[in-house]
């Protein structure tokens, strides 16, 4: 039995070591896995392990070739490497020695990225002009992202942070993976459907491949289609994918979407306290400027100048009054002079103070007479004289004679 | 000011407080302006009491 033999550890290592570089297969081989503890040793070499779910094995990439790849694995990154599988005598490892590491599948994803960015860039979908504003105030947030993992719970925690009753719609969905696409257009349409007032598309950092069904046409479509403002946050802050330009806005992570999208309640509450003191400060401003003006005019309103005024103009009045009566007093006099005069003209028309000087007035048959021709003899007349009035028979006289009465 | 959105209100009362720090303006003029701003005020308050906190979710991964 071999058991019965002791070897060294260098011998039994070295057994193994040729027995496995004596395979065929193990020769050449291309393994996919995901990287882990990748180390950079300061030779240059480069020590990873490749995974999958249920194992793991070391990869040791020589400086030569890592220079030939050209970068260094993240870890988690999906690989694809070819090498070959041998035992590492000393130390007692098998290992893949790499000759040569991909990203997986990265060669097609990169040519079905550039494709879809040309087409919907033609289409004037990344323009600036066609994004629409975030709400200042919204009125429910809508968050389609996974409902595992941290980044709703960043978003919850920043949401509720900044505006504890902020209405949230949840709909968690698939953000990666064989229909995840289908899935999240459907997400978004129904989203658009339940008035949001803007909508948080979220995922969390991850590999190109990861991240891949935020490149897909129909995804970005289902966005450009959203009448609701959409906010990507997808992977980390230097990843940008076909939905990070589709998006009305691109957030650079989870919390910082949450936080563009959900405005500060207490900043909202102290600004408008702020606009009500301002708004009384301004109108109490505004009566004093008032006051002012006022105060400018009431000099003119009160005491002195206002008695002087008032003296001024009682004066004017009594002047006018007398220059009034003066000139009523004027008119009256000359008039009651015209009258005199007026009166005394007439006196001295008046034939009863004719009378009174001696002369008589005669009258035949009720009629004045003037004139002596107009009489002759044994006319009847009556002679008015001062005394009174007598009646006599013409003897001889008027047209008769030149007899004088 | 059902319809107004709290943005447009903000707006408004930025205008408001604009005219008032302007030179002196008549009484009335100036009366009308505190009482439409005080007035802003009081809604968009009004707006941010409006909210339930109600977190929601919708469909699910196995439609």
């Amino acid at each position: 039995m071999a058991a019965n033999i002791t070897m060294t550890v260098s011998q039994l290592n070295e057994y193994a070591a040729k027995l496995i570089s004596r395979d065929f297969l193990l020769k050449d081989v291309r393994v996919s896995g995901e990287a882990a503890n990748v180390k950079l040793h300061s030779s240059g070499h480069l020590y990873m392990s490749l995974q999958d779910p249920d194992a793991t094995v070391r990869c040791f990439v020589p400086a030569g070739v890592l220079a030939d790849i050209g970068f260094v694995p993240d870890n988690g990154e999906k690989l694809l490497v070819t090498g070959a599988a041998s035992v590492y005598a000393p130390g007692g490892q098998f290992q893949i020695v790499v000759r040569g590491l991909e990203r997986k599948g990265e060669g097609e994803l990169m040519r079905e990225f550039m494709r879809v960015k040309r087409r919907l860039e033609a289409e004037g979908a990344f323009d600036e002009a066609i994004k629409k504003p975030i709400p200042a105030l919204p009125k429910r947030i809508g968050i389609i992202t996974s409902e595992t993992g941290a980044v709703l719970h960043d978003i919850l925690t920043v949401a509720r942070r900044r505006f504890p009753k902020m209405n949230l719609l949840l709909y968690p969905a698939r953000v990666q993976g064989a229909h995840a696409a289908g899935e999240l257009a459907e997400a978004l349409d129904a989203m658009d459907r339940m008035h949001c007032s803007v909508l948080i598309l979220a995922r969390g950092g991850g590999s190109v491949e990861d991240l891949s069904v935020f490149n897909d046409e129909t995804v970005a479509r289902a966005i450009m289609r959203c009448n609701t403002p959409v906010v990507s946050a997808i992977g980390h802050e230097t990843d940008y994918t076909i939905a990070d330009f589709v998006a009305d806005l691109r957030a650079p992570t989870p919390s910082a979407a949450a936080e563009i999208c959900t405005p500060s309640y207490s900043d909202l509450i102290d600004g408008l306290q702020l606009y009500e003191e301002t708004l009384s400060e301004l109108a109490a401003y505004q009566l004093r400027l008032q006051r002012g003006r006022l105060e400018h005019v009431l000099p003119w309103l009160t005491g002195e100048a206002m008695t002087r005024r008032i003296a001024q103009a009682s004066e004017r009045l009594s002047a006018c009054s007398r220059q009034l009566v003066a000139l009523v007093d004027g008119h009256m006099r000359s008039a009651a002079g015209a009258l005199r005069e007026h009166d005394a003209v007439l006196s001295s028309l008046n034939p009863l103070a004719m009378l009174e000087r001696g002369y008589a007035l005669v009258e035949k048959d009720g009629i004045a007479v003037a004139d002596a021709d107009v009489l002759k003899a044994g006319d009847i007349i009556s002679i008015r004289m001062r005394g009174g009035k007598v009646s006599a028979m013409i003897r001889d006289g008027g047209n008769n004679g030149e007899q004088k009465l | 000011m059902e319809n107004r959105s709290f943005e447009d209100n903000m707006r408004e009362l930025e205008e408001i407080t604009k005219a008032l720090r302007a030179s002196p303006l008549a009484l009335d003029e100036m009366m009308r302006l505190y009482e439409r701003g005080a007035a802003l005020v009081k809604a968009c308050k009004a707006m941010l009491d409006e909210y339930e906190g109600k977190v929601e979710s919708v469909g699910s991964q196995d439609e």
